[in-house]
């Protein structure tokens, strides 16, 4: 089954940070969505604690952003933008070469070829052959007497798409828990949550538990697999997940990012273990989900990969029924948008 | 593997709130306060959820023993403190023996427990007060002593890497200190301590995700208003 398609049009795009429209990183709005009889409430996000119970554990990734965009040049003289996606265990780099920063990529398989050589500043990148089936995505050398990572946090800024034309600091890419550096594009999902709402939360007697997911690169197209990611799921990340599921909470996922490590994290005979290394699984509604009773999400693409995801959530039917509401009242898209609970 | 919370303190107040939570956060407790009857009680109440290690007396005088029979600790909550006379005394009649007791409890059995408990510890919490930044008449004893801890946790930062301290000013509470401090002033409208607490949970677990060594923070101002 494809994925959920609409049309999105421009002004649903949030161009700037939230705390630049309004009065706070946690002034967007919260779309909240009953699975169990497919109602809406059109809330604020800063209600969240009302829509969750005592006893329910949020689950929340702490992965940093990095400044993953750096400025390339072609063998031609060609000036465009290049991603560095994820940085795999063989040394090799998974990267996206993009014209000018923008999200037409068209043609754009075609005229890269193997071994062609970018000059970033001090430093090349060199593609070595497509990533899997993508059109998109290349394995890369990259050659630099910097580690990738000092690279970046030198000379990179973060990744940003055509609906946002300004530049904005890293920090507007950071969640405020935010504590291990690693992914391409920030977990979007969190970015709303202050240190305020985490302790509304905590008085709620929501509880709440973290892991990390380090997400690459998120413009797939939309025939594309998510590709392969780390993460860590700790020890006292399971019990929690355990024990609220033992008092009859819910496990609420901050992003789907969440979802793809917890569903990750399991043993054989389906046991959520705490595991830690590389992600292939990709949730889909035939997969199904086994850990997460409810994501906080923000509004994907059309027919966006991780709208599968929500569907082995929540059904297609409800999320068409969501989708066509956020349309309708004007939800923001995108990093800097609004957010989706589907309880 | 679950985590070990020293609560000095813990008996009454701000410190049994801190207790209480961190106890359903899954955390093993050492607890301390000076009167045995309301801790044993307190540790009786929160044995339903952790292993509690419960230890009467005054902080400034068994603090070597308390760090003995807690073992591994990983986070230390510095939060009995001593008012000093009352009514309280201004400083040009301040009993200058009761001065070094309020300093003794105040900053000096926060510095001891932490020399204590250094090899295992990640976080120190130590309460403070706004009395320790601004001038009020009659607070200048246990003002001075809560800016001597803080000073003392300021430095303590600086010279061990890997440790988080951090300051907190839990603002004005209902509590019974509170009510000794200032009789006749009008406390309905001041929180519990229980609706303070969470902030000092999510402050010790913000330090756990790596917070900056050093970090001085107002609890209220993360408790929206509601």
């Amino acid at each position: 089954m494809s994925p959920l398609d609409f049309e999105l049009p421009h002004d649903l795009e949030a161009r700037v940070p939230a705390e630049l429209r309004g009065d706070g990183r946690d002034d967007v709005r919260l779309l909240v969505s009953n699975t169990e009889d497919d109602s809406l409430v059109h809330a604020h996000f800063r209600e969240l604690p009302r829509f969750l119970n005592p006893g329910d554990l949020v689950v929340l990734n702490t992965t940093a952003t990095l400044p993953a965009a750096v400025t390339a040049v072609r063998g031609n003289g060609e000036t465009i933008a290049l991603h560095f996606s994820t940085a795999l265990p063989d040394g090799r780099v998974i990267v996206e070469p993009r014209w000018n920063g923008s999200s037409e990529t068209n043609g754009a398989h075609g005229t890269k070829q193997t071994f062609e050589t970018f000059t970033i500043p001090g430093a090349g990148v060199t593609l070595l052959e497509p990533y899997r089936d993508s059109s998109r995505l290349w394995l890369a050398r990259f050659d630099s007497d910097l580690p990738l990572r000092a690279y970046q946090q030198r000379h990179g800024h973060p990744i940003a798409y055509s609906y946002v034309d300004q530049r904005f600091p890293i920090d507007a890419y950071q969640t405020v828990f935010a504590r291990d550096p690693g992914s391409a594009e920030m977990p979007s999902a969190g970015r709303a949550f202050t240190r305020q709402l985490l302790v509304c939360l905590r008085r709620r007697g929501v509880r709440l538990a973290k892991l990390v997911l380090h997400a690459g690169v998120a413009s797939l197209e939309a025939h594309e697999r998510p590709h392969e990611e780390f993460f860590d799921v700790q020890q006292r990340t399971v019990d929690e997940v355990r024990r609220a599921k033992a008092r009859g909470g819910k496990v609420v996922a901050v992003g789907t990012t969440v979802v793809r490590a917890l569903e990750s994290s399991l043993d054989a005979s389906g046991e959520l273990v705490a595991t830690r290394g590389w992600t292939d699984v990709v949730i889909t509604p035939e997969r199904g989900v086994r850990v997460v009773d409810a994501l906080l999400t923000g509004f994907h693409e059309p027919k966006a990969t991780h709208l599968a995801m929500l569907e082995a959530i929540a059904g297609r039917e409800h999320i068409a029924k969501s989708y066509a509401a956020a349309l309708e009242y004007g939800y923001l898209w995108h990093e800097f948008g609004d957010l989706h609970l589907i309880v | 593997m679950k985590r070990t919370a020293l609560v000095t303190g813990a008996s009454q107040g701000l410190g049994l709130a801190i207790a209480r939570l961190l106890a359903q956060h899954d955390f093993n407790l050492v607890l301390n306060a000076r009167r045995e009857a309301p801790l044993l009680e307190v540790a009786r109440e929160l044995a339903r959820f952790t292993r509690v290690t419960a230890i009467a007396g005054d902080i400034s005088d068994i603090a070597e023993d308390v760090a003995a029979r807690a073992g591994h600790v990983d986070v230390l909550i510095n939060n009995a403190s001593e008012l000093g006379p009352l009514p309280m005394p201004r400083l040009a009649e301040y009993p200058w023996d009761a001065l070094l007791r309020v300093f003794r409890v105040n900053a000096v059995a926060p510095l001891h427990l932490t020399q204590l408990l250094l090899p295992t510890l990640k976080v120190v919490i130590n309460i403070s007060s706004d009395a320790g930044v601004n001038a009020y008449p009659g607070w200048g004893g246990y003002g001075a002593s809560k800016a001597a801890l803080e000073h003392l946790s300021r430095t303590l930062a600086e010279e061990n890497e890997g440790l988080r301290v951090v300051v907190v000013d839990p603002g004005d509470m209902n509590t019974e200190m509170h009510r000794n401090a200032t009789p006749g002033a009008d406390f309905t409208s001041m929180p519990t301590p229980d609706l303070v607490a969470p902030a000092i949970v999510e402050i010790v677990e913000a330090a756990f995700d790596g917070a900056p060594r050093f970090a001085r923070v107002e609890a209220q101002q993360m408790m929206v208003a509601s």
